[in-house]
């Protein structure tokens, strides 16, 4: 499937029967009825839809630096007197009314697990992919069949059994165990694995064999291989995978929720939905200042990959 | 709090974390039995039933000191005449009258009426009376209510409650059930108000009277003593308050030995005249522990699991006196040690004190039954539960295997049944009516982007792509604030009042609402890529050969789009299916469905419904259900997915 979505290309707007394609530099003259029936409808439908986009992250914005915490008192989307109040209490973990909130720790907490549970599912799925890819052996179709079958068991109804597993582990590995950071990385890795290792296998399929067979006529094992000729030249799908890992990570309450017991250790998932449970009336300030600044980093690193993204997309990913 | 703690710890030289915790009485059930529960837990009497059932407490002792104790507050934390709680303070909830409206307090509940009502058509406030009653009504703040008209919760029978008397369907209660209608569609009660909003209409001098708990004074800077506005409290006239004690719940969260131990833990029990000693505890280097026991008269024994000697003079042998701290440290030793007496054993009660305890259940090993040495009743084991012949229960019970019942528990009892067919239904719509909007609004933005001519084409889609990008954790928490009913961003944007999230129908549009804003970015991407992949030369042909815009896309480039982004549709349908942060985080499920006998809501699907009944579930966590929900939902997702591997033909790649 052709993805380059950035490449200008041809005629391909269904839309219009006759004119040719024109160029763009002479919209200015064509008459105002024409742009309005051609043109002026898709920005007028880009307008609309661009406010329902983006007005929800401006009503968090208007909030976030409302001097009243209250929610009824977000009156308007230009506070009076805007402040920067709710970020300051947040940073320094407690609230006015003397809650105590470990905003940064659930931060903290979030990047170290998604972005260790990223780093390790692009690693172990590369891992995998490889000899799926570059061997033949016994057992390789049913292997490969096996992933997919096996990534067709969300790892969401699996909620029961992994939180019964998790108990029982505590009594022998408590390291590991119900309500560890690790734990629960270990339970995003198993998870992750078996769709991800079946899009590097079609990457690395791609790349060219003679490659790697010259270079075993040059004597390097497997292993050199594999860290020197195929992991760099499958950086993109890498990268892309390691974000899609990232950001299902960062967005999963459910298995968090289980799994983690202390306030210390919560993600900012599990963190801001205790936080705000219930208390929509109270702590609308600086749940909206908590939302903008655990958003922000994502929102940002999403855009600055998206071009790569929409290849990762059409090849079947899905965001969790 | 802390500060307690912190001189305990101090004097002690231990540490002591406290912590705030949400859902205590669900996370205390999930971790206790894996030993990663807290040592004291702070809460309402009202759990101790269902706390103890499951075995996550253990009876405390209050040291013969129980005069010092309110009465009705001991006998909140008795079940089966043990202690399960130190009270540490009462709360009820009583009148707030607006002293300003209100000069003098009503003598009777026919006067609070009359005012109310009175001040609400005169306009002076908005509310006559206010009490919490969205999105649940409390039978906390209805008690008063039930009880005026002579109903009540469970029967009271000489030493405790009466489980087996229940007095919801009384005449008295149902009278009082009458009443509260009465009051409703007379406008006394608004069955709208819930408990912020009760705050904010008394609390700004808005409603005359208010039902509530001392809760309401300070309230980060909404309670009625920070507002300031003139209010007075009195009881609720003529009605007493009186506190809910529900004894709800049958757990089978432990294992077997678990269960028999907690068994035979909360069976001891401590005779009338039982003999109190002082005790010291002890231990030798290899971690034996013993105690030093000086009865009332003052004479000195040795105790140990060997059983009572006497210690003339303090005589320790190998045992040394421990610390605080080194107490602390084998506090599981040392309260698990028994010493034998022809009674029964002498037990710790606290780490000063010991009493002659007499274990009323009995486990016998061989026999794998339980025994009541008072009555001689035995018990067997019948799924999970001893069990006596005239079919009653020792709890708690344990996990075991009971075949194939959760699954047909699904489909044949009704109150199961009812709520799950719901949520199976909804399920389907709502995956279904989420692919299609969001794909209906991505296609429309693809097709009208898709044009060279659009030079902003570069910002308009980083406009759209901002909900994607915002991690859907977060958009589903920000939704939740903006469609509140009171507050929302979206009820004052339009001027209106509706309840987008507590009302069955409108909460499922709101839901399809906010997953086409969370969906329908990922939509315009795959279609815009799709779109550029279709080749411009077909178009161009259709065009020659006469086609006007709209039958080009709808015979040349829409059957085009479909077949490279149906595998797409597919799997959304299936990741929907199961897309648990929507609903959970922005609804719970909520509102309720009525009559359900397992926690459902109208905007419940299978997941979310699955995770409510195993973790979430009042009275225990219904553990083996849930996960028979999980294997249906599997079957199903499974059914989708081989369907789309047909489209994919993913199969065929596997060369």
């Amino acid at each position: 499937m052709a993805t380059a979505a950035e490449a200008p290309t041809g005629s391909t707007d269904g839309l219009r029967p006759s004119a040719p394609p024109r160029p763009n530099g002479r919209r200015q003259r064509m008459e105002t009825r024409r742009w309005l029936r051609e043109l002026g409808w898709r920005h007028l439908l880009g307008i609309v839809v661009g406010v329902f986009a983006l007005y929800p992250v401006v009503w968090v914005l208007s909030a976030a630096v409302n001097p009243e915490s209250s929610i009824s008192s977000a009156q308007g989307l230009i506070p009076a007197n805007p402040t920067l109040n709710n970020f300051r209490e947040l940073l320094a973990g407690q609230l006015s009314d003397g809650t105590r909130v470990p905003f940064l720790r659930w931060l903290w907490n979030s990047m170290l697990v998604s972005g260790t549970a990223a780093l390790g599912t692009v690693f172990l799925c590369a891992l995998a992919a490889y000899p799926f890819s570059r061997m033949r052996f016994k057992g390789r179709r049913t292997g490969l069949l096996t992933l997919l079958l096996v990534q067709m068991f969300p790892q969401l109804l699996a909620m029961i059994a992994l939180y019964l597993l998790m108990v029982s582990l505590s009594g022998i590995f408590p390291a590991v165990g119900l309500g560890t950071r690790t734990g629960l990385l270990f339970v995003y890795l198993g998870g992750a694995l078996g769709l991800n290792a079946w899009l590097i296998k079609g990457f690395f399929d791609t790349l060219p064999k003679d490659l790697d067979e010259s270079a075993r006529v040059d004597g390097a094992t497997h292993a050199q291989i594999f860290f020197r000729i195929i992991l760099p030249l499958a950086a993109p799908v890498l990268a892309v995978i390691g974000l899609l890992a990232f950001i299902a990570t960062i967005n999963d309450f459910l298995i968090a929720s289980i799994l983690l017991r202390d306030e210390q250790d919560f993600t900012l998932a599990v963190g801001l939905s205790r936080f705000i449970q219930d208390q929509y009336g109270q702590r609308w300030g600086p749940f909206a200042a908590g939302a903008l600044m655990g958003g922000l980093p994502v929102v940002a690193l999403f855009m600055y990959l998206q071009r790569y993204l929409v290849s990762g997309l059409t090849a079947g990913a899905v965001k969790g | 709090m802390q500060g307690f703690a912190d001189e305990f710890g101090a004097n002690n030289d231990v540490r002591v974390v406290v912590q705030q915790v949400p859902n205590i009485r669900a996370n205390l059930q999930q971790a206790a039995p894996s030993g990663q529960g807290p040592d004291i837990v702070i809460g309402a009497h009202d759990w101790v039933g269902e706390l103890s059932v499951n075995g996550v407490i253990a009876p405390v002792d209050l040291g013969g000191r129980e005069e010092e104790f309110l009465d009705v507050a001991v006998d909140g934390f008795t079940v089966n005449n043990q202690v399960f709680g130190l009270p540490v303070a009462v709360e009820a909830i009583a009148l707030f009258r607006n002293t300003d409206l209100v000069p003098e307090a009503p003598a009777t509940w026919e006067e609070v009426e009359e005012t109310a009502l009175r001040l609400q058509e005169e306009g002076a406030v908005d509310q006559g009376l206010v009490i919490a009653a969205e999105p649940e009504a409390l039978p906390y703040f209805n008690q008063p209510f039930l009880t005026a008209y002579g109903g009540y919760v469970f029967g009271h029978s000489g030493g405790g409650y009466d489980t087996s008397d229940v007095g919801l369907d009384s005449p008295g209660a149902l009278e009082a059930a009458a009443a509260v209608r009465e009051w409703v569609s007379e406008g006394l009660i608004n069955p709208n108000i819930t408990g912020d909003l009760m705050q904010e209409f008394f609390g700004r001098g808005q409603a005359a009277f208010a039902i509530s708990g001392p809760w309401s004074l300070i309230q980060g800077g909404r309670g009625f003593e920070e507002t300031g506005v003139p209010f007075d409290v009195t009881p609720i006239p003529p009605l007493t308050a009186y506190l809910a004690f529900t004894n709800y719940g049958t757990g089978n969260l432990l294992t077997k030995d678990q269960a028999i131990e907690q068994i035979e833990v909360q069976s001891l029990v401590t005779p009338p005249d039982a003999a109190r000693y002082e005790a010291v505890p002890l231990a030798t280097e290899g971690g034996d522990v013993a105690l030093l026991l000086t009865d009332a008269e003052g004479s000195q024994f040795l105790g140990t699991e060997d059983g009572l000697e006497p210690a003339p003079d303090g005589e320790l042998g190998d045992y040394r006196e421990l610390s605080v701290r080194e107490s602390l440290e084998l506090t599981e030793e040392l309260h698990d040690l028994r010493v034998p007496v022809e009674e029964g054993a002498i037990q710790l009660s606290t780490l000063r004190t010991a009493t002659t305890r007499v274990p009323l259940l009995v486990y016998d090993d061989g026999e794998d039954t339980v025994t009541n040495e008072q009555t001689g009743v035995v018990y067997r084991p019948v799924e999970g539960t001893f069990t006596s012949e005239d079919g009653a229960i020792v709890t708690p019970g344990w996990r075991e295997v009971i075949g194939v019942d959760n699954f047909l528990r699904a489909f044949t009892s009704p109150a199961v049944r009812g709520p799950f067919f719901r949520v199976f239904v909804w399920t389907y719509v709502f995956a279904l009516l989420s692919v299609l909007t969001t794909f209906a609004l991505g296609l429309a933005l693809a097709v009208a982007f898709n044009d060279d001519r659009m030079r902003s084409r570069r910002f308009y889609r980083l406009l759209f792509v901002v909900p994607y990008a915002l991690p859907s954790f977060l958009t589903a928490l920000i939704w939740g604030g903006m469609l509140n009913q009171e507050f929302g961003a979206v009820n004052q944007l339009f001027n209106t009042n509706l309840p987008w999230l507590t009302d069955p129908w409108l909460v499922r549009f709101s839901i399809l609402l906010v997953n086409l804003w969370l969906g329908f970015p990922y939509m315009f991407l795959i279609t815009t890529g799709a779109l550029t992949g279709i080749p411009g030369g077909l178009l161009e042909a259709a065009r020659v050969d006469g086609a006007t815009g709209l039958q080009a896309f709808r015979r040349v480039t829409f059957p085009l789009l479909l077949i490279s982004v149906a595998p797409l549709l597919i799997g959304s349908f299936a990741f929907n299916f199961n897309n648990f942060n929507i609903i959970y985080l922005l609804t719970r499920g909520n509102p309720p469905i009525e009559g359900a006998q397992t926690p459902a809501g109208h905007s419940d699907i299978l997941i979310s419904y699955t995770y409510r009944l195993a973790f979430e579930g009042q009275g225990g966590a219904d553990y083996g259900f849930a996960a028979a929900i999980s294997v249906l939902i599997f079957v199903m997702v499974a059914a989708i997915s081989a369907y789309s591997f047909r489209y994919t033909r993913a199969l065929e790649e596997v060369t």
